[in-house]
């Protein structure tokens, strides 16, 4: 009898031991996963490496290659999937999980990225897998969320929408706000409303002019926020007519570099950290991504909202013909208008005159259609800016065609250099200085790279002049 | 008789011709003031027209550049001076149209001047004539028409800045 029992003692305690010997390939076999062959892995690691910013003390999202698998996605063919640290989501009706995809081809790896997903109301963690199989889909079932790339050093690639399954045009997007920024955008102070949970509304500015005031709503803030913390928000805008009629807040978490992040609710699942762990914040924005940071808010952006409406927020000092005080062209002797040779924009502004003669049309040789970049050198994404440094705003045509939409001069850093302020003109009006990303949308994205027929440009390129 | 005819005749036309030459004096120069005018209203209420047509605040700015606009078609139209104006306007875009060729810029729709567009994408002066002649004469309209409209324009009716090929290597 004892020996019965003692054996069947051993047969448990060794299926045990195998259960827990192979749980991960039981976890593939459940989940229909496949192991990942040791070269090709290689060959993930050592493109990851080529593409990753060199800077050391940039903070990155750092893959967990011991949990790879692979899997086929519908439109993207076979992918090697790793899972990537999460921190906590204290909004208990949101999920966010996010892993590194790369693409398999011809036994090695073709291209890569970080690929985000928000539910919301929709619980990511137990739908990873057919969410994988379909992110690239316009229609995942019963999704309602995000799904949200960036390149492997963070950088937003691209966001799509989802409600109810279905691919949507809402304007939803994840946004890192430093506590201290968001203190300075309610005048400095920050009432007890918002915090506990509670909604707080706060009136801003009119939109552009023939929009009425919007109202930003922050939800479910919790209290005791240090200033250095950042909150990440999943942000809605909605639009009638062109204009912005409201901005919700969602509180979604929060990191803190100097204390123990005190996000109180569900994990998102996967290796999570809390919220003041080493893992950057959602949304992106982990990585030094292009000089500047998200700003607060962007009340140039929202009143500039079309180029008819510049004219009732700026002075326009010099017009291209001289006129009078009323605005009537002043004329020569034969009764002809007489150019204003005095008029001039953002790119002589920044970077003063263009010798080519294809950059201007006489006699407006202050009007620069292209800036003189020659004494200055590209600043690449990885370093600190400085005041006095220029910054090039582009658009993108084809991934090797562009224009550059506007110019600016650096007049304020934050103590880790990022641009906080620039001094630009709109067009031939009056100088205005403004954060580098409170820009009129049509000098281009807000983010610091878009994609291109599947190539990442930048939007914003900083200079500097050579000594 | 014939020869007195033929005489009267060149007579005549030596009579208008002065009368057209005569234009180019103070004359000709309130005639453009006018011409001006009318851009800057066109101009001025193409832009408003971009805005929410339900907001007070611009059909008020709106309505009164309209009214402005209009009544400077009329003047120019349907005015007592509506002959000289047509004189000029065929001087303008036949005998003197090398002199105007040369002023860019002349734009008399909206245009966004926070883009880098350049100026002989836009209407030459001496189009802008031929599309007052065009509009309200030509075609007898009651307005500028848009460049769209317009055979001779149709080419700059969305001007755009001019891209760039990428020199950089990242």
């Amino acid at each position: 009898m004892k020996q019965t029992s003692l054996a069947i003692l051993v047969v448990i305690s060794g299926l045990c031991l195998l259960v827990f010997a192979c749980r991960k390939e039981l976890d593939y076999l459940i989940h229909d996963r496949e192991r990942v062959a040791p070269d090709v892995m290689e060959s993930a690691q050592v493109w990851y490496l080529q593409q990753l910013n060199p800077d050391p003390s940039i903070p990155r999202l750092v893959p967990t290659w011991k949990d790879t698998w692979s899997t086929v996605s519908i439109d993207h063919g076979k992918l090697l999937v790793v899972p990537a640290p999460e921190n906590y989501v204290a909004a208990k009706d949101m999920t966010v999980r996010r892993f590194f995809v790369f693409k398999m081809a011809g036994g090695g790896i073709s291209g890569g990225r970080i690929v985000e997903f928000v539910g919301e109301g929709y619980d990511v963690s137990s739908n990873i897998d057919r969410l994988l199989e379909l992110y690239r889909s316009n229609a995942i079932p019963d999704f309602t969320g995000l799904v949200l790339e960036y390149d492997v050093n963070y950088e937003p690639l691209s966001k799509r929408s989802f409600t109810d399954g279905k691919k949507d045009s809402r304007d939803i997007e994840l946004v890192n706000v430093p506590v201290l920024d968001w203190k300075e955008s309610l005048g400095g102070i920050l009432p007890e409303i918002q915090f506990g949970e509670k909604t707080m509304s706060k009136e801003v500015h009119a939109s552009a002019l023939g929009c009425n005031p919007y109202e930003e709503i922050y939800n479910g803030v919790p209290s005791g926020l240090a200033e250095d913390c950042v909150i990440t928000f999943s942000v809605t805008t909605n639009s009638y007519n062109g204009c912005i009629t409201k901005k919700t807040y969602n509180y979604l978490s929060h990191s803190c570099p100097s204390h123990e992040g005190s996000g109180s609710g569900s994990n998102s699942g996967g290796s999570g950290s809390a919220g003041g762990g080493d893992a950057p914040p959602y949304g992106g924005g982990g990585q030094r991504s292009a000089g500047d940071k998200q700003p607060a808010s962007t009340p140039w952006r929202d009143i500039l909202v079309d180029g008819a409406s510049f004219k009732d927020h700026l002075e326009l000092v010099n017009n291209w013909f001289l006129e009078d005080e009323y605005g009537n062209n002043i004329l020569d002797e034969n009764g002809n208008p007489i150019p204003n040779t005095e008029i001039s924009n953002c790119h002589y502004y920044a970077f003063g005159p263009n010798s080519d003669p294809n950059s201007y049309e006489v006699p407006w040789i202050k009007y620069v259609n292209s800036p003189n970049r020659s004494n200055y050198t590209e600043l690449n994404l990885s370093e600190q800016i400085q005041v006095g440094d220029r910054v090039c705003y582009f658009i993108w045509i084809t991934e090797n065609t562009y224009t550059i939409t506007h110019s600016g001069i650096v007049t304020e850093v934050d103590s880790q250099g990022y641009a906080t302020k620039v001094s630009s003109k709109f067009g031939p009006y009056e100088p205005v200085e403004h954060h580098p990303r409170d820009v009129p949308a049509s000098y281009g994205s807000m983010e610091p790279t878009v994609l291109i027929d599947d190539t990442t440009r930048p939007s914003r390129i900083y200079y500097r002049k050579y000594n | 008789m014939k020869t007195l005819h033929r005489h009267l005749l060149v007579l005549m036309l030596l009579g208008l011709s002065t009368h057209v030459k005569g234009q180019t004096s103070q004359e000709v120069i309130n005639i453009k003031k006018e011409l001006y005018t009318l851009r800057n209203y066109s101009v001025a209420f193409d832009r408003l027209e971009r805005f929410p047509k339900n907001n007070s605040t611009y059909k008020v700015k709106k309505d009164s550049i309209e009214e402005l606009y209009r009544d400077q078609i009329y003047k120019i139209k349907h005015g007592p001076q509506r002959s000289q104006f047509l004189s000029f306007l065929n001087t303008a875009v036949e005998k003197d149209s090398a002199q105007y060729r040369a002023f860019l810029g002349f734009n008399y729709t909206y245009i966004d001047e926070t883009q880098s567009i350049r100026r002989s994408m836009l209407p030459t002066l001496l189009e802008y004539f031929n599309v007052v002649k065009y509009s309200l004469f030509d075609q007898d309209k009651e307005e500028l028409l848009p460049p769209d409209d317009i055979p001779f324009l149709r080419h700059k009716a969305n001007p755009k800045p001019k891209p760039k090929l990428m020199m950089r290597t990242n």
